[in-house]
């Protein structure tokens, strides 16, 4: 077993970035291993068919692979994107519409919803308290004697707490390991110039909402953060999520309206963005980029690919 | 000869101790609510309720706060809230409801159990009070209602306090008077509230006016 020393190291990052919300030296090594089973099982469903990771694929930065909005148990359609979950101890809240404040209880919403697992949290416990395999687990715990809802949700947490992604192209750049290309220095300047006042670095998100401009899908009619406050200026903004490892999270957007990068690019520099009512004031002036630059851009965010997250075996379907 | 003692001594630890027991009865009106118990309002109207759920928290006795847990209030599962004094007391506050630090407190344990269906999850806190049923009319179709009553964050914070004077005994029976929730739903036609804003304040304005010490108590 390793020592909590040791879990420290497991969630390393780099000294210049900010301090998490999750204490990450906190983390406790038998929790986030029963966290990473439970996250990989489908016990946690209500017919045994969905895993948290079925909504969360690793190799696609925990996020839902090619669908725009995820689906769940009996093949129902949830209403959102499911985001990618990297470096979560840095986000102040959850979820697009920011209603979920605290990770530990994040869980109870895919593990209830009707859409996603479709469970209850007494099932889920019950099952637990009878699986041979997740008796065997309990052993590396001295006060706990059965699955609690406090277990279940904390470890899931410390697992989901534990992904961190910080060791991208950009990340080695930063560190002064390499050197970024003449076109990835060309993209990465465009950024700084258009992107980074919301999606900032070095996590490349905020904890903040904002609308893009993007106008409502008339389907879903989903009005983001503003459901939460009741407020009027929260009215269509949703979280700034994070570009970490966005070649691989596709589709984009809350509700996975695009596909490539290349079209939300296109999207962000579409005259009519303008116009749109609840734009950002941090994106009132148009960008312009020629060809050339939205191809630098592109090649910039590619170095925030992070290979060793995405194939970290401590992420991965435990063995 | 050993039970008799042990008796003996549980009733003379308890008294030393103080415990005064505090206990819910939700009424219709003068008819006491059963779970799924048609109640009946009139000739043509009547009304059942499947559910009724409430958090007591930030007991305080004498005006001093108690470190009593949060409890929860659950007509399915009806259990006593016990309070140790080890004085009398003719003032008793509680809160309706939970403080915010709670809500975001992360401790899923006791009556803060995510399993108990007071937890919202895709809004991180509890519901302080939920009710649910349906009033009968006869020729009509049945009318369900549902209301999650919660919020902690300004301007939205739902929590109530109430307090009661008397002179108490160790049996506190509090009523949990509905009619003027019913009658709040019809005038209003909410029959379905699960977020919290502005009408789930305006409702929870009136939840204090529901407890009401038991007549036959005093
Ligand atoms: C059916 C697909 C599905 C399943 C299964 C699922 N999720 Fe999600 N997850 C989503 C969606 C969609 C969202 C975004 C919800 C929203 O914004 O309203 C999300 C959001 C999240 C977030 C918040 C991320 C952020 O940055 O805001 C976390 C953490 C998370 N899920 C963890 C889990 C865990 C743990 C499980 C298993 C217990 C799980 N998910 C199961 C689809 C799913
Ligand atoms: C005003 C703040 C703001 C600025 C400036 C901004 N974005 Fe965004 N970005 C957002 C928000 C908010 C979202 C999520 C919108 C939604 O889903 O409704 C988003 C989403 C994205 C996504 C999708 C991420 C995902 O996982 O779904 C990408 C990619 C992206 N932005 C790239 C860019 C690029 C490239 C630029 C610069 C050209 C840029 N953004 C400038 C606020 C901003």
């Amino acid at each position: 077993m390793l020592s909590v020393k040791d879990a420290q190291n497991f969630v390393d990052y780099p000294n210049y970035w900010p301090q998490p919300y999750i204490d990450l030296s906190q983390l406790k090594q038998q929790e986030i291993e029963l966290g990473r089973n439970l996250f990989y099982d489908p016990i946690l469903s209500e017919d045994s068919s969905i895993s948290c990771s079925s909504c969360h694929l690793q190799a696609t930065g925990f996020t839902h692979i090619d669908h725009n909005v995820s689906h769940g148990i009996y093949g129902r359609k949830g209403t959102r994107n499911a985001p990618s979950l990297q470096n979560l101890a840095w986000n102040k809240t959850f979820h697009w519409d920011g209603g979920v404040t605290r990770l530990s209880g994040q869980a109870v919403n895919p593990i209830t919803h009707p859409a996603e697992m479709n469970f209850t949290m007494k099932g889920v416990l019950k099952r637990l308290n009878r699986s041979e395999k997740y008796k065997g687990l309990l052993k590396d715990f001295s006060k706990e004697k059965n699955y609690t809802s406090s277990l279940l949700l904390h470890s899931l947490a410390q697992f989901t707490a534990s992904l961190v992604s910080c060791q991208s192209k950009y990340d080695e750049m930063k560190a002064g390991k390499i050197i970024f290309t003449e076109q990835e220095e060309k993209g990465y300047q465009l950024f700084k110039q258009n992107c980074s006042a919301c999606h900032t670095e070095p996590l490349f998100m905020r904890n903040e909402y904002a609308s893009n401009g993007l106008p409502i899908d008339s389907t879903l009619k989903d009005i983001g953060r503003f459901s939460i406050t009741h407020k009027n200026n929260d009215s269509l903004t949703f979280k700034i999520p994070s570009l970490r490892n966005c070649e691989v999270t596709f589709p984009y957007m809350h509700d996975g309206r695009f596909k490539k990068l290349k079209e939300v690019i296109n999207h962000y520099t579409n005259e009519s963005l303008v116009h749109s009512n609840y734009l950002d004031k941090r994106l009132k002036r148009s960008i312009k980029l020629s060809e050339m630059d939205k191809k630098d851009l592109l090649s910039f965010l590619l170095t925030l690919t992070d290979r060793k997250f995405l194939t970290n075996k401590q992420y991965s379907f435990p063995k | 000869m050993k039970i008799k003692l042990f008796i003996y001594l549980t009733i003379v630890l308890s008294n030393a101790v103080g415990q005064t027991t505090l206990s819910f009865h939700p009424k219709f009106g003068a008819n006491p609510v059963e779970l799924n118990q048609k109640i009946t309002i009139n000739a043509n109207e009547s009304i059942v309720f499947e559910t009724i759920k409430c958090y007591i928290s930030s007991l305080k006795i004498n005006n001093e706060l108690l470190n009593n847990p949060a409890f929860l209030y659950d007509l399915e599962n009806q259990k006593q809230l016990i309070i140790q004094s080890s004085t009398s007391f003719n003032s008793l506050s509680f809160a309706i409801g939970l403080d915010s630090a709670t809500h975001v407190s992360e401790n899923y344990t006791g009556d803060l159990d995510p399993i108990l269906g007071m937890y919202w999850a895709w809004n991180t806190g509890y519901t302080h009070f939920k009710i649910s049923g349906k009033k009968i009319v006869s020729g009509q179709q049945d009318q369900p209602f549902e209301l999650h009553i919660g919020g902690y964050q300004k301007p939205f914070e739902t929590q109530q306090e109430k307090t009661i004077q008397s002179n108490f005994s160790s049996q506190i029976k509090l009523d949990i008077q509905l009619l003027p929730l019913y009658e709040y739903m019809c005038k209003t036609k909410l029959f379905s509230l699960l977020i919290p804003g502005k009408e789930a304040k305006a409702i929870a304005a009136i939840l204090p006016s529901l407890f009401q010490l038991q007549q036959s108590n005093e």
